[in-house]
């Protein structure tokens, strides 16, 4: 009997918080039938940067007498469809980002059971073994929304795909197969850890990982792919202007969100010295953030790994330039100190006047 | 012409004090942080301040017991995990048996040991792993104006949101903020967050039917926000407030001792009352979060109640950063096909 891959067990991470509350103190806990699926990847690259996610899985019970196919427990089969939601938005976005709210997706096709679909997995020898029948997904994913997209070539693209199970720590994908669709042309591939095995099938245009068990199976396989109608751009939509100015051991940046909203970098760097202030922007907020530094530095912002673009330095004169308006208590003790200047004159004035006549009334006696 | 002088000469001092009011009130607006740092700042010249510290070792011997509960010989691969070495801990495995065929990290930097188990019908094997660990037990005392904010690196690794520590809800981001109030200060924000949720966790162990995340563990009571829940809560609560102010955090988490040399353990075939458990298992959870130019500080606000104090009683045996589930914590020994039957980890203070 062999290894398979694993995606859902019952006792994987132990800690005090899952503890069931139990009325009685201790009590014995009969041994459970394990569930155990083998899971296959079928990942189709459209020249439009899209990818077709096919899923397919054959469940197993591990009881006494081994591994046993779940295909036709209905239970099992019933609970596993149950949890469409689940696998297409918890488990197939880790093949392509660290959080999986950050994929766009689509399921195309819902689970379903496909009867002349085959699963392989390893059980023993030195070949896998075929299982007819599978619950199959179809999920159409943006390559836009994955992490790991880097351009590096005219119409070539570096994309890594991550095996969920291996970086969850529950198990592996035991099959993984990469295809083409019209128009993708695959100009090589690799896959890490190194010692990790390769690929069993290399065709054109296709790709076949048969892993054995989890040691074997590569964390992450890495493409590159030429795909023509894809207008990839690193950080599309984000884009944030930012002034900086520096006074009192302080850069100053000033910061105007002008594309979606997300987590931004703001780093101030020479000199030996790196700071970044992460600040989160909503669309078409404007903030400032300082760093101190001991005099003007380089401000790159950033979003994700992509530096969208420096600071606009402010001189110091054009700074003094850009005072704001006064307050309402500056305007109106100005008014009024104007008021009382101008009062000065006429009060005087008249006083002067009011002399004259006293002095005129005198000289009448 | 002649003048009113007194007039005169008031109607000139309120042009005056007018004027120097305006230059006061932009010189507030201008001045880069507000709050206790009106004066310039230079961090990079003032003396850090440190740890008032004192190491421990102890060698810990963690012990699995692993069961082929069924009537067919089945083989496997058993993955028994070891912390990495942190600003606060290091350490040194002493010991695998059965020997591992392949040590390899996680993402984020935990040890895996992949140790290859062959088990007849009804069998069961002990895999035991002895690890040497020292504890940098302190106190910070740490010069405020010294502190400086991350490179870029450690920032993007650290500050990004996650599914469980998500910067993006907005409650959370404006609670935070409201916390710290004008502060400016990386050292004095992640201090004041920390008394925050000190003040007002409403402390509720093992919360049931609650998703792990910030998301969902902060409500509304009487008007304020509290955060309801156990140290699971509270960590990652904080290290979502940290993570929106651009203070980079993690969570650590391990056992906690209340002796120097003890041995904790767990019968994972029994199911137990929580607080009787609480005796003789104690996994505990606490954030940490990284600020230059003293590297990783702890944050333990269940069991110290205060911040940047780590005593002889915590030993991390994992650390979430990068890449986080929602989940629960702390991953000790895994197997696909055997049952994990029992877990015991000794304690035992290394003497000299």
């Amino acid at each position: 009997m062999g290894r398979i891959g694993v995606r859902r067990t019952i006792l994987i991470f132990l800690s005090l918080v899952i503890l069931l509350a139990l009325e009685a103190e201790v009590m014995e806990v009969a041994s459970q039938e394990r569930l155990i699926i083998a899971i296959n990847y079928r990942l189709t690259f459209n020249s439009n940067g899209t990818v077709l996610v096919t899923l397919l899985m054959h469940p197993f019970l591990v009881g006494r007498r081994g591994f046993e196919s779940a295909y036709e427990n209905m239970t099992v089969i019933m609970d596993l469809m149950a949890e469409e939601e689940q696998t297409a938005s918890r488990e197939i976005p880790y093949l392509f980002v660290d959080d999986p709210r950050k994929l766009e997706y689509r399921i195309i096709g819902h689970m379903r059971t496909v009867d002349d679909e085959v699963v392989l997995l390893y059980l023993e020898g030195e070949n896998m073994t075929s299982f007819k029948g599978a619950v199959v997904l179809d999920v159409l994913v943006n390559l836009e929304t994955a992490d790991k997209v880097d351009k590096i070539g005219r119409d070539v693209y570096r994309i890594t795909i991550a095996d969920p199970y291996t970086r969850m720590d529950r198990g592996w994908v035991d099959f993984m197969e990469f295809r083409v669709g019209e128009g993708v042309e695959l100009i090589s591939y690799s896959w890490s850890p190194s010692e990790a095995k390769g690929p069993t099938v290399v065709e054109e245009g296709r790709l076949v990982w048969e892993n054995f068990n989890e040691p074997e199976a590569p964390n992450e396989y890495v493409l590159e792919l030429r795909m023509p109608d894809f207008q990839f751009e690193a950080a599309k939509g984000y884009k944030v202007a930012a002034v900086a100015s520096f006074s009192n051991g302080m850069i100053n940046v000033s910061l105007n969100n002008l594309g979606k909203e997300g987590l931004f970098y703001i780093r101030a760097v020479g000199d030996g010295m790196d700071q970044t202030r992460a600040i989160y922007l909503k669309e078409g907020e404007k903030a400032s953030v300082s760093i101190p530094a001991p005099k003007p530095l380089k401000v790159e912002i950033w979003y994700g790994t992509t530096m969208l673009g420096e600071a606009e330095w402010v001189r110091e004169e054009e700074e003094r330039r850009l005072l704001g308006p006064p307050s309402f208590l500056v305007m109106a003790m100005i008014i009024v100190g104007m008021v009382m200047v101008f009062l000065s004159l006429i009060v005087r004035g008249e006083s002067d006047r009011g002399g004259e006549l006293d002095v005129t009334e005198k000289e009448s006696f | 012409m002649k003048l009113h002088l007194g007039l005169l000469l008031l109607g000139l001092l309120f042009i005056g004090l007018g004027g120097l009011l305006y230059l006061w009130q932009e010189g507030l607006e201008r001045s880069p942080v507000p709050g206790i740092n009106k004066t310039a700042p230079a961090p990079w010249s003032e003396p850090p301040g440190g740890l008032v510290s004192e190491n421990i070792t102890y060698i810990v011997e963690a012990t699995f017991l692993i069961k082929n509960e069924r009537d067919v010989s089945l083989p496997d691969i058993v993955k028994v995990y070891a912390p990495p070495n942190t600003t606060h801990q290091k350490v040194r495995i002493v010991s695998v048996e059965p020997e591992p065929f392949l040590v390899d990290r996680d993402e984020n930097g935990n040890l895996r040991m992949n140790i290859k188990v062959n088990l007849s019908p009804n069998s069961e094997i002990w895999v035991n792993m002895t690890l040497e660990i020292t504890v940098q037990q302190y106190e910070a005392d740490l010069n405020e104006r010294a502190a400086m904010w991350p490179p870029l690196e450690i920032s993007q690794r650290y500050t990004e949101p996650t599914i469980v520590w998500n910067v993006e809800n907005e409650t959370l981001r404006k609670l935070a903020r409201e916390i710290v109030g004008d502060e400016d200060n990386p050292l004095i924000m992640a201090r004041k967050l920390a008394y925050w949720i000190d003040e007002n966790l409403e402390y509720k162990p093992n919360p049931e039917n609650l998703t792990r995340g910030a998301n969902y563990c902060v409500y509304r009571r009487n008007g304020n926000l509290i955060i309801f829940g156990d140290c699971t809560q509270a960590a990652d609560v904080y290290i979502t407030f940290a993570r929106s102010l651009g203070i980079p955090a993690r969570a650590v988490s391990g056992l906690i001792l209340m002796e120097k040399e003890e041995v904790q353990w767990r019968n994972l075939s029994m199911e137990e009352d929580p607080d009787r458990m609480v005796e003789h298992w104690r996994p505990h959870i606490w954030p940490q979060v990284y600020l230059e130019p003293w590297g990783w500080i702890d944050v333990d606000m269940l069991v110290e109640h205060s911040w940047g104090v780590y005593s002889w009683r915590h030993i991390i045996l994992e650390v979430e950063g990068e890449f986080v589930l929602d989940v629960e914590w702390l991953k000790m020994v895994e197997s696909m096909v055997f049952d994990v039957e029992y877990i015991e980890y000794k304690v035992t203070p290394l003497e000299g």
